[in-house]
């Protein structure tokens, strides 16, 4: 019974913690968004080199190769019925709606949510948070605001390229495999997408990237403070924030399709 | 200069600069296009239409698919539909129409020709979209009150619908055949068949036609067996030989005919029968005294023939003459 109840004693407190997390971050926004010039730029342009510019190259070979697989996996299928062109629908709505943003989301929590994670859990580790509270600095306002500021921008504009090179992709093997124009399958993918189409999966990025940014962060500061703690708030981040990504992806689909999008 | 600054920075402009490429790309542009807006009441189902579907000109995309509702009135679906302008070009390609005041004119004119708007299908899956294009269909009467700024264009009727109306038609009319009369007249003609088949005579005659046939079927075979192709050959070949001789024959005959001659012997042959005749005139004429003549040579004769009997039977009477009663003078 006294184990039962220090479980839920403990689960209640990482909920009020959690809270207060939330309660923190929304305050030290506040204060950033009244005074910019004290936002961390330096860190947020650290963090956007790290989780933007450096994640450019997996993001476009993973979502290049997606739309490769989406393209070459429908073809087959549709080309028994002389479909061929229908492809450029299925990779272009798959790809711009749904793999896209997620496919980058995944790719950002394997990069940014496990480094954040281990980030500030070494630093809780090494005392560095205490030392910031006791200085009268924000942990949350020093540490996960420029993190999340970074993800905020560099998240939709990598699903952007994610979804180009996945385009890419499918019109590689729309032209190689199903021997179809380049002007047909190009033509048939601009015909059928549209910018609201391109802004939906944009959109979600902004959920993932703040997701991301808070399950890292947050798992940093719950780092136990010993030598595998930095390694269980890693792994729990990534865990967490795939199990999540994909949940909040389910429920944003749905509200789009509440509202006819 | 910071490295890391830089290619942050050029990180994140080229990627703002491919999202807007890309919101262009997709038809961002489209949106600022002058636009007209299109009206439509369809008294069938649009199932399978949706917003967003393409409006096509003759399969020229144009527009698209704005709204779609029912009017709870008289229970039609109105179909709201936007149309770029920039896609009517004039001869320069420069676009036709400045605005929907001139669209909407030549809207009308193309009515009058003939112009309506109806549901296709897209594919296979099922999903519609909008055909402008000339049908002849009278299409619906022109709205009371129309959405003001709002262009009307009738519908026509789908080709589905046209497929299900022929259909009904031809059932309708199908229906209206009288099929109990039908078999019962069907029933009698059978019976009367079954009795004309039954005749006696009949038989007899099929059975005669039976044997013609076999006959015909053995002379066949006899004919196949006798008019081999060699044979028929041979045959051609004689033919074909006679008819060679019997030209080179009448060949022939023409040169004698023409060497002989013949028109002078006809002459000569006519001068001949012409004293013939003459001859026959002139003894006809000289029959009665011949008659005469020839009667007095008869009986000379026969007194010549009495004497010489005489002198046969009595050789003295040269002498001392003929006894009384013996010799009869001529």
């Amino acid at each position: 019974m006294d184990r039962i109840g220090g479980e839920i004693r403990k689960i209640l407190r990482q909920w009020m913690q959690l809270v207060e997390f939330f309660g923190q971050l929304g305050l030290d926004i506040r204060t950033d968004l009244r005074h910019p010039g004290r936002h961390r730029w330096r860190e947020t342009l650290y963090y956007i080199d790290l989780c933007g510019r450096r994640s450019l190259g997996i993001v476009v070979l993973i979502c290049g190769l997606m739309g490769f697989i989406l393209a070459l996996q429908g073809g087959l299928l549709i080309r028994e019925y002389g479909g061929e062109l229908f492809v450029a629908d299925l990779v272009g709505f798959s790809l711009l709606k749904e793999l896209g943003p997620l496919m980058v989301g995944m790719i950002a929590t394997g990069r940014a949510g496990s480094a954040f994670a281990a980030e500030i859990g070494t630093m809780k580790v090494n005392e560095e948070v205490s030392a910031l509270t006791t200085m009268g600095i924000s942990p949350v306002r020093f540490l996960v605001v420029p993190k999340l500021l970074a993800m905020l921008i560099v998240l939709p504009l990598l699903a952007v390229a994610g979804d180009m090179a996945g385009l890419l992709g499918g019109l590689l093997i729309g032209v190689t495999y199903l021997d179809l124009p380049v002007s047909a399958y190009w033509g048939r993918t601009l015909q059928v997408l549209s910018p609201q189409v391109l802004t939906l999966g944009v959109l979600k990025c902004f959920v993932f990237a703040a997701l991301i940014t808070l399950i890292g962060c947050w798992r940093g500061f719950q780092a136990d403070p010993d030598a595998q703690g930095v390694g269980r708030a890693a792994t729990g981040a990534v865990v967490s924030s795939i199990l999540l990504l994909v949940v909040a992806d389910l429920f944003i689909t749905l509200f789009y399709a509440s509202i006819g999008c | 200069m910071n490295k890391k600054l830089f290619w942050s920075g050029f990180f994140i402009l080229s990627m703002l600069v491919l999202f807007v490429v890309m919101l262009f790309g997709f038809g961002l542009a489209a949106r600022f296009a002058p636009k007209v807006y299109l009206e439509s009441y369809f008294p069938e189902s649009v199932q399978g239409l949706a917003e967003g579907a393409a409006v096509k000109y003759k399969g020229v995309p144009v527009g698209k698919v704005d709204d779609i509702a029912i009017r709870g009135t008289d229970q039609q679906i109105r179909v709201s539909m936007s149309v770029d302008l920039d896609n009517f070009q004039g001869m320069d390609r420069r676009p036709l129409f400045a605005d929907e005041k001139k669209f909407g004119a030549w809207l009308q004119e193309e009515i009058a020709k003939g112009l309506r708007c109806r549901l296709d299908y897209a594919g296979i899956t099922g999903m519609r979209y909008i055909e402008l294009d000339y049908f002849d269909q009278p299409g619906l009467p022109p709205e009371a009150d129309p959405t003001k700024g709002v262009l009307l264009i009738p519908s026509a009727a789908s080709p589905f619908k046209d497929i299900a109306r022929s259909l009904n038609t031809s059932l309708e009319r199908i229906a209206r055949i009288r099929f109990e009369e039908i078999s019962d007249n069907l029933v009698h003609s059978l019976a009367d068949l079954n009795r004309l088949l039954a005749n006696p005579d009949l038989r007899a005659a099929i059975e005669s036609l039976h044997g013609m046939s076999a006959n015909l079927e053995a002379s066949s075979l006899v004919m196949k067996n006798v008019l081999t192709e060699s044979r028929l050959t041979k045959i051609a070949e004689d033919t074909e030989t006679s008819l060679a001789q019997i030209r080179s024959l009448t060949q022939r005959l023409n040169d004698e005919l023409q060497r002989s001659n013949i028109g002078a012997g006809i002459a000569a042959f006519q001068q001949a029968a012409e004293a013939v005749r003459n001859t026959a005139l002139f003894v006809e004429s000289r029959q009665s005294g011949l008659d005469v003549l020839l009667e007095r040579v008869d009986r000379a004769l026969e007194a010549v023939r009495s004497a010489a009997e005489t002198w046969e039977n009595d050789p003295s009477s040269v002498v001392r003459g003929r006894r009384d009663g013996e010799f009869v003078a001529p």
